[in-house]
């Protein structure tokens, strides 16, 4: 269990970056207050998280107006997706690990 | 805490913040729409028998892009987008219109009468409405209810006067009642 834990990707560890992640790669774009709304999360922690995802090339960010507002959307790099797939595939072999008896 | 105990705590917000993204219905205006067209779509056969089969060769696909155009609006008003959705509606309501379409030779060669068409379109509708709100939007359901009574109405009811106008006019009412929660909900959302 201890080696997978290692095998986890730091950036992705945060739940909020995983929603995120997980959102993203099931939509093709999604808009800043929509994120919010989602994640339930203030705007300030909401973009810290995003930026940190930004840096990291996970996510990528384009601005345009809609309905004369300006809007932030969000969309999944394939490095991002790549990232993603592989936490989720260490997840899922910690959560089967988990269910077996006398295991680490 | 503990990190099981913590993964646990974190994988259940991922799905509650996944299953809110889920939560996403058709605009008030594809209902409003569909209410004004269906209207027209059933009355004209009482008026205009004659211009039916038209009105709808015109309606139908004008209304379906209409639909496509007012669902991308209300997605980027949203702030959602999904491609993959978009395909999807697409296929399932191209899939209605195709089946219609598919009626044509069952006329032509003589095997369905005329009169029949509005009725198995309102079968074809019911299942639609009713496939669409375990897929897509809960909101269709009670709407496949309405029409699969009203396939049975037309049948049963065959010899009252004005019959396709009064089944357009519920199918109608229905449709714009429909529209009225969806745009109630939009406000909530909203406020």
């Amino acid at each position: 269990m201890k080696k997978e834990i290692e095998r986890l990707d730091r950036t992705l560890e945060h739940r909020v970056r995983l929603a995120i992640a997980v959102l993203l790669s099931r939509y093709e774009r999604l808009s800043f207050s929509r994120l919010k709304e989602l994640t339930d999360e203030t705007d300030g922690n909401l973009g810290a998280n995003l930026r940190k995802l930004e840096d990291e090339g996970y996510v990528v960010v384009a601005k345009e107006f809609v309905d004369r507002k300006p809007v932030s959307w969000y969309a999944i790099t394939s490095t991002g997706r790549r990232a993603l797939k592989a936490h989720v595939d260490v997840l899922s072999r910690m959560i089967s690990q988990a269910g077996k008896p006398g295991r680490d | 805490m503990t990190d099981d105990r913590q993964f646990r705590d974190d994988l259940s917000y991922v799905r509650s913040v996944v299953r809110r993204a889920e939560g996403v219905h058709n605009p008030a205006s594809i209902y409003f729409l569909w209410a004004v067209i269906s209207f027209f779509g059933y009355a004209i056969i009482d008026f205009r028998p004659a211009a039916t089969g038209f009105y709808w060769m015109i309606a139908g696909p004008l209304g379906g892009v209409a639909s496509a155009v007012l669902g991308a609006r209300a997605a980027r008003r949203s702030g959602q987008i999904s491609d993959r959705d978009g395909w999807k509606d697409l296929a399932h309501w191209g899939a209605m219109l195709f089946a219609a379409l598919l009626l044509v030779p069952l006329v032509t060669t003589g095997r369905l009468a005329t009169d029949d068409i509005p009725r198995i379109i309102l079968l074809i509708l019911a299942l639609t409405y009713w496939s669409g709100g375990l897929r897509q939007d809960r909101r269709l359901l009670p709407l496949g209810v309405v029409m699969a009574g009203l396939y049975l109405f037309t049948i049963f009811g065959s010899r009252l006067p004005y019959l396709w106008t009064i089944t357009g006019a519920i199918l109608s009412a229905s449709l714009a009642a429909a529209g009225v929660f969806a745009a109630a909900r939009a406000r909530r959302s909203d406020a």
